[in-house]
Formats: C-alpha cells, structure tokens, sequence
C-alpha cells in the first residue's frame, strides 16, 4: 500500500521554514533523486526565490509557506527507476497549477524502500488560490495516486512534529 | 491569518460602461477569479511581459532540458540553470 502523509505545517511568515525544507530536500547525503515542475531544481537560493516571486505576484507572502506531502512506496518497489516513474506521475496532479519540487530517499523500513518528499508552493501560479489540504481534497488526490501506481493508497494527516518519514 | 502588508484593507470604486464590465467580467471568470482581483491583478502587471504561469510553465520545460543535458555535458546544463533564472527577472 502507498501511504500519503500530509504534514500540517503553518509556521507563519516570519518563519524560515520554507528554506529549512528546501536545504532538507537538496540535502545530497539524503537525495536519491530531485525534480520540480514550475520551479528549479537546481539549488535552495534559485527554488525559494522562485516560489516567493509567485507568492508575491498574489500577495500570498504571509499565508502557509508550504505543503509537505510524503509518499511513502511500498516494498514491491524495489528500484530507484521504478521510484523516479512513480513520483514524476504522482507530481502530474499539481503540474499545472501549483510549484512543486520532490526528492527521492532511500530507507528500509519493514514496509517500504523509498520514500517522496514533495514541497509545494500553495499559491497557485495561474490564480493566486491557495490550495486546499482538506480531507476532501487529499481524498481526490489519493484516488489519483492509486490510479496513476495502480498500488492501493491510503492518506493520513502528520502533526508538525512527526517524522519526517513514515 | 494575513500579514499587515498583505491585507486587503483598501476600497475604491470604479466608473465604467456596462459593456467593459461585461467583458472583464467574461475576462475574470475565464481566469478562475472575481472581478477585483483580477482588475488588480491586470493593473499593477501590465507592463509585464509573461504571466507567472508561463513563468513556471518555461521553467518545467528548461529543468527537462537540463535533467537531458545534464548526463553530457554539465557546463552546458549549468548555462541553461542561468538563462532560466532570468525568465523570473524579465
């Protein structure tokens, strides 16, 4: 089953939560693999800046820095390429609308090899709408992740404190 | 809840045909948004030349190039990283 852990995280503006999580998806001892649709995934400067221009284009700079979605494969993923195809698909569903950057991690837990971190600017690039992180709208997105891995998905809300992982 | 400068807190009205309203009415709607944002929106953006959709949209476009260039040969994937930071500047 692929787990979807959305992690609750509104630190507020003057935090600098934004590129705390950007140094921890570029981290290289960590990242197996790093990608982004509507923003660079070159460098923590470059990916921040860009996200903060959309923000500001909306005058979106003091609502909820990001969305941190965890998906977490289960074990019949076994290869880093298989991983890389999954999660690119998976990033599909907010392509056109909203900023998104991912990195893969490699973990052996007793129920997953990989997991996806993805980062997402809630300000949407063609509107200024902030996404929506109700249930309602994760249960849409879970149903798009099990169409798209056809693997059984499931989604459940992380506090700001819980791991990182699953 | 909204920083100090990010509130909209400011009013103002507006004089116009009933004819422009209908077409930035149709306008608004098209873009997913009310008819004050978007005069907003169209105000204080006029003079910029790409909207930060294509904005975001060229740069999924260059990170592909780059992720093809970028097994090759990495000056060049980094010459590209560059030309696209400028898309944000224009």
């Amino acid at each position: 089953m692929v787990l979807i852990k959305l992690k609750k995280d509104t630190y507020g503006v003057a935090s600098d939560y934004l590129h705390k999580s950007l140094e921890y998806i570029y981290n290289p001892q960590k990242a197996k693999y790093i990608n982004a649709f509507g923003v660079a995934a070159h460098d923590v400067d470059s990916t921040e800046s860009q996200m903060k221009y959309v923000k500001g284009y909306f005058h979106r700079n003091a609502d909820n820095p990001l969305i941190h979605i965890i998906v977490s494969f289960p074990k019949e993923i076994k290869t880093l390429q298989t991983a890389i195809e999954l999660a690119l698909h998976i990033a599909f569903y907010f392509k056109d609308e909203y900023q998104v950057i991912w990195c893969i991690h490699y973990k052996s837990t007793e129920r997953s090899f990989y997991h996806v971190h993805y980062i997402i600017n809630p300000v949407c690039f063609k509107d200024g709408k902030l996404y929506n992180s109700s249930r309602k709208n994760l249960y849409d997105f879970t149903e798009y992740v099990e169409t798209r891995t056809g693997l059984k998905s499931m989604f459940f809300y992380g506090s700001p404190t819980s791991s990182d992982d699953l | 809840m909204r920083a100090e400068y990010d509130k909209k807190n400011k009013k103002t009205s507006i004089t116009m045909t009933e004819e422009d309203f209908v077409v930035i009415e149709r306008n608004a709607r098209l873009k997913g948004m009310r008819v004050s944002p978007y005069m907003v929106q169209c105000a204080l953006h006029h003079d910029e030349t790409l909207t930060t959709e294509i904005r975001a949209k060229m740069q999924t476009i260059m990170n592909y190039a780059i992720a093809c260039v970028r097994q090759y040969d990495l000056t060049a994937a980094e010459y590209i990283h560059k030309e696209a930071m400028k898309i944000w500047s224009l």
